[in-house]
């Protein structure tokens, strides 16, 4: 693999414990970094390729079963609570 | 006629007035709500929240509506929805987003999804929140809820 170099900045409390995690690790600062950029990287990639092509479908059943439910049960709340999110959560209602 | 033009529905983010609304029979915005999913159980997509939603919509509806709902609702949903932790790397996006927006309505919160969608390439946001029309063009993302 092709290697490059650059430079990057952290804060300096960073940098103090990436140092002394990569010691305990057994590894290179270098390589602690560029492995955690690859986690992540791997990691986001993941998250969008989902290997489940019905989980969506799946949550949307899910939670439409839950609808039902609460309907039968005579739930009830504040008619205008999903418009008014903010003002019941931080004190305005 | 100016129409404009609909993406495809891939990866959807689903933010706290849709869960609250859902959760909430009596609400205004419940059958809306219940549209909103029988349109999406109709085909593939994949569908993410992320913890700092839970949050909220976990707070809201407990206060609002009742503990056992709350803790009902989250349970069931957390089995097929990924939850996008708010990490610091997302943080600081978010901090960034919320510096830059001048209106005192969009919450932090607000932005964090913001952050997400950008991030993970989010296409569509459910959502009843009209404050986020404004930011459709700049992050890329069409809306479902406030038709």
């Amino acid at each position: 693999m092709e290697m490059q170099k650059t430079t990057i900045r952290l804060p300096k409390k960073l940098l103090v414990t990436t140092k002394k995690q990569a010691l305990e690790e057994g590894l290179s600062l270098q390589e602690l970094i560029a492995q955690s950029i690859r986690l992540r990287l791997d990691h986001k990639d993941l998250m969008i390729k989902a290997n489940e092509p019905n989980q969506g479908r799946q949550h949307a059943t899910d939670l439409m079963k839950l609808a039902k439910k609460l309907t039968e049960a005579n739930t009830t709340g504040p008619s205008d609570l999903a418009s008014n999110i903010d003002p019941y959560l931080y004190g305005n209602k | 006629m100016a129409t404009s033009k609909k993406k495809a529905i891939r990866n959807v983010f689903f933010n706290t007035s849709f869960y609250v609304g859902l959760n909430n029979p009596s609400d205004s915005l419940h059958t809306r709500a219940t549209k909103i999913l029988r349109k999406l159980g109709t085909f593939d997509h994949n569908s993410f929240t992320s913890n700092f939603v839970f949050l909220e919509a976990i707070t809201v509806i407990s206060q609002k509506i009742g503990r056992n709902i709350a803790i009902d609702f989250y349970e069931k949903a957390i089995q097929s929805v990924r939850e996008i932790k708010i990490d610091l790397e997302l943080e600081e996006r978010t901090w960034s987003i919320f510096k830059s927006i001048q209106n005192k309505d969009v919450s932090y919160v607000d932005c964090s999804i913001l952050a997400v969608i950008e991030e993970f390439r989010i296409d569509t946001l459910v959502t009843f929140d009209k404050h986020f029309d404004k930011f459709q063009k700049d992050f890329s993302f069409q809306l479902l809820g406030l038709e």
